[in-house]
């Protein structure tokens, strides 16, 4: 089981939407696969058509084993199940502090899902928190969706730094741009700068594309309502690089 | 992942429509687009993933091409789903948990088309007010043929499948149906039904000897019966071995063979000897023409172990030996399918076939042929249990390679019996017989494979060497492998007299005892 976590400190940059696709993807190509919907805004939920809402709330998955077994709900497509959202999920953090092992928390409630799902994906919220350093210890990779701006580019160099520091060195760092909108030039200049940038920058990049956001509208991933766009064709993209490299 | 789903039998004119009109009383619901799937069934000839609850199948659904792993059972794939086309070998299946099954349960078979199902999928989901899907059903309507053939059609289903987390919804429109749409539970899986459409059953080959047998029958009967199924083996193997679908066929065949000679000669008092003769002629002919072929085989099927044995440098040497093994491989296989062309080998058949009639005719007759299968059998095996008892006592550590060697051939023969009349003795006592005999065939086999192998490997260096193909670093790699070779050898031979030892231990030898004398 590989566990993919869909997350950057910034809001707004297509933590879902990555998330959602992705996974959609995943199972599409056969593999068991499950979103944990970890943002109580509940926006993969929403996608998904699940209804938000995991019976004892945050406190009850964290501590009772085989809660999560209990909350998931399949989506309307092959493979894919939902862990979904909550509102008590605002209060992970104050959770996650009076937990014993705070920082492997998350690992232990994925545990019994272990040999349900070849890909576990976690659709974060933004920030970085006690809750993140779990989900750090939790995931194999970090799939950092990256405006292409320069303040984005410093908060990755920040993270990076992080997980540096921190030694996480079993965390690999999947970072790639997103929302490019090829009229700019500056989105132009980093794009063609991005092979100089790290091994942790991908090749692929998503456009800024007006089908991303009709997702909330049409509450599908856009792979399956478009999958012919240019978007689509990038996510597929995406999760071909992503999977050549956490094998 | 999602619950289990409930697959009913449903009336051939029932449409999608009807069904939705059904759900309208309790549920909204949505057509999806129908779709023609067209799977092809695929295990190995031995049935191997079949035995173990599932099968390989290669999906065909509009452009897109897909090979899985289905459950029998739940009719459900079960194994992320590859791109492309069935790879034909486990090992060339890429690297994830599919291959690492399919290496442990496939071994070196190939996987053969069995069955080729379509069907015709009419997909209606329910929903609830968040228009989301909480039940899935599948109208099915399949068809069935040989592979590449046409197909007909076999039965039409209504597949309800669960969604997790929705389960009081499922069980709620479940009842629903079925109350409804008078459905009843299909007896077999779908696969099975498949099978009986063309006229196959699950199952239908097993290289092990099965053949249920009462003590009390005649023994040309009982030896009528056993030779029919070894001659049954025989040729089920033959189309495999002409068209080199994978080394087992070969291995398989020559099993089956040596089974019947062995019958032949130790049951030969049941049966007329003239004919008995002439066989054993004919089919030591054919023993012998796919001895190198198999051999061959097995230089080819170790060679992973040769090369894990050496170094990176000294394994590119052994390319000329692979090259020259292959080669030569392909040539005997060709030969061997010319054999089995030939006049004198349908002769064999025919003649086999016309003697198996005249025996169960029950004429001619001969000396023992009358008498009850299980006194016939207590004999066999126990003037074979003592041959080999006094061929292994005699060996010691300054006994001549070929006293292990006959030792080894006489055990041969007494698995065979053991296993051709399993069905006249106690179950329990005579598995555990078998698997003492076992052990110590393993032994035996070893030693007289590492003998063979150094000394081949001796022999075709020097080929390489008078060809010019062998380099220096050709001959280091076959001089370090033939010096393993030599090093195992003299340890497995040193164990021999242990697994001897564990053999004729009291115990065992009171099991046969008790065995032979009810």
């Amino acid at each position: 089981m590989k566990v993919l976590a869909s997350y950057n400190i910034k809001g707004g940059v297509g933590k879902t939407s990555t998330a959602v696709n992705l996974a959609y993807l995943a199972a599409g190509s056969g593999a068991r696969t499950l979103i944990w919907d970890l943002d109580p805004q509940a926006a993969a939920s929403y996608c998904l058509r699940v209804k938000p809402g995991v019976k004892g709330g945050s406190r009850k998955l964290l501590r009772k084993k085989s809660a999560s077994g209990g909350a998931i709900k399949g989506s309307d497509y092959e493979n894919l199940d939902l862990l979904p959202a909550d509102f008590s999920y605002r209060h992970f953090d104050l959770e996650l502090h009076d937990a014993k092992h705070s920082k492997q928390r998350l690992n232990r409630v994925l545990e019994p899902l272990r040999d349900d799902y070849d890909f576990i994906f976690l659709d974060c919220p933004p920030g970085i928190s006690l809750l993140s350093e779990a989900v750090f210890r939790a995931a194999n990779a970090l799939v950092i969706p990256t405006l292409p701006s320069i303040l984005s580019l410093r908060t990755l160099q920040q993270l990076l730094a992080f997980r540096q520091e921190k030694g996480l060195q079993q965390l690999l760092p999947l970072a790639f741009l997103t929302m490019v909108d090829r009229r700019k030039k500056l989105h132009n200049q980093i794009v063609g700068a991005r092979d100089r940038m790290g091994s942790w920058m991908l090749e692929s990049v998503v456009p800024y594309a007006s089908e991303v956001e009709q997702m909330a509208e049409r509450r599908e991933p856009v792979c399956r309502f478009l999958p012919n766009g240019r978007a689509a064709a990038a996510y597929i993209d995406l999760w071909d690089e992503i999977q050549d490299r956490i094998f | 992942m999602s619950d289990q789903g409930v697959r009913f039998l449903l009336a051939e004119h029932c449409s999608s429509q009807d069904i939705r009109q059904c759900l309208s009383r309790i549920r909204i619901s949505r057509i999806v687009a129908p779709v023609v799937m067209k799977r092809r069934v695929m295990d190995s000839f031995d049935w191997r993933l079949f035995r173990k609850g599932g099968v390989i199948e290669e999906i065909h659904q509009g452009s897109r091409t897909g090979t899985g792993w289905r459950e029998i059972e739940r009719d459900k794939l079960t194994k992320p789903l590859l791109p492309g086309a069935a790879p034909r070998f486990a090992s060339e299946y890429p690297a994830g948990p599919l291959r690492q099954y399919m290496l442990s349960v496939l071994g070196v078979r190939a996987l053969v088309p069995v069955v080729d199902i379509e069907s015709h999928l009419h997909e209606i989901h329910a929903l609830n007010e968040d228009d989301k899907t909480i039940v899935r059903i599948f109208l099915e309507h399949h068809l069935a043929g040989r592979p590449r053939t046409d197909v007909a059609s076999f039965a039409n289903c209504l597949l309800i499948e669960p969604i997790r987390g929705y389960r009081d919804e499922f069980r709620h429109i479940k009842r629903h149906l079925k109350r409804h749409l008078n459905l009843r539970v299909p007896a077999r899986p779908v696969i099975w039904q498949a099978l009986d459409v063309i006229g196959r059953a699950p199952m239908d080959y097993s290289s092990k000897l099965d053949i249920p047998l009462d003590g009390e029958i005649p023994a040309y009967v009982a030896v009528g019966r056993v030779l029919r199924q070894l001659f049954d083996t025989m040729e089920a193997n033959e189309h495999g071995l002409i068209n080199d679908i994978d080394p087992e066929f070969l291995h398989d065949f020559r099993v089956a063979i040596r089974r019947i000679r062995c019958v032949l000669r130790q049951l030969r008092h049941v049966l007329p000897s003239q004919a008995t003769g002439c066989f054993l002629n004919e089919f030591g002919w054919l023993g012998r023409m796919t001895g190198t072929a198999r051999d061959l085989d097995v230089y080819l099927l170790q060679f992973p172990d040769y090369e894990a044995l050496l170094s990176a440098r000294l394994c590119e040497g052994l390319l000329p030996l692979r090259r020259l093994l292959e080669q030569r491989a392909v040539r005997e296989k060709r030969q061997l399918a010319e054999y089995l062309n030939s006049e004198r080998y349908r002769s064999l058949k025919r003649e086999g076939r016309r003697f198996l009639e005249q025996l169960a005719m029950g004429e001619p007759l001969a000396l023992e042929a009358e008498k009850p299968i299980r006194c016939i059998a207590d004999v066999r095996i126990e003037k074979m249990l003592r041959r080999v008892l006094k061929e292994g006592k005699a060996i010691d550590r300054h006994s001549p390679p070929e006293a292990l060697h006959k030792l080894r051939k006489s055990c041969k023969k007494l698995r065979y019996l053991m296993e051709l009349f399993r069905h006249l003795y106690p179950k329990e006592e005579m598995r555990r017989l078998i698997g003492a005999l076992k052990r110590l065939q393993d032994n035996l086999g070893e030693l007289q494979d590492l003998a063979v192998q150094a000394s081949t490997l001796r022999t075709l260096s020097e080929e390489l060497t008078t060809m010019g193909d062998a380099e220096e670093t050709s001959r280091q790699a076959m001089e370090t492998l033939v010096q393993y070779l030599q090093r195992r050898h003299d340890a497995v031979c040193a164990d021999f007299a242990v697994q001897f030892r564990m053999f004729v231990s009291p115990k065992n030898r009171h099991r046969f005892k008790q065995m032979l004398a009810r």
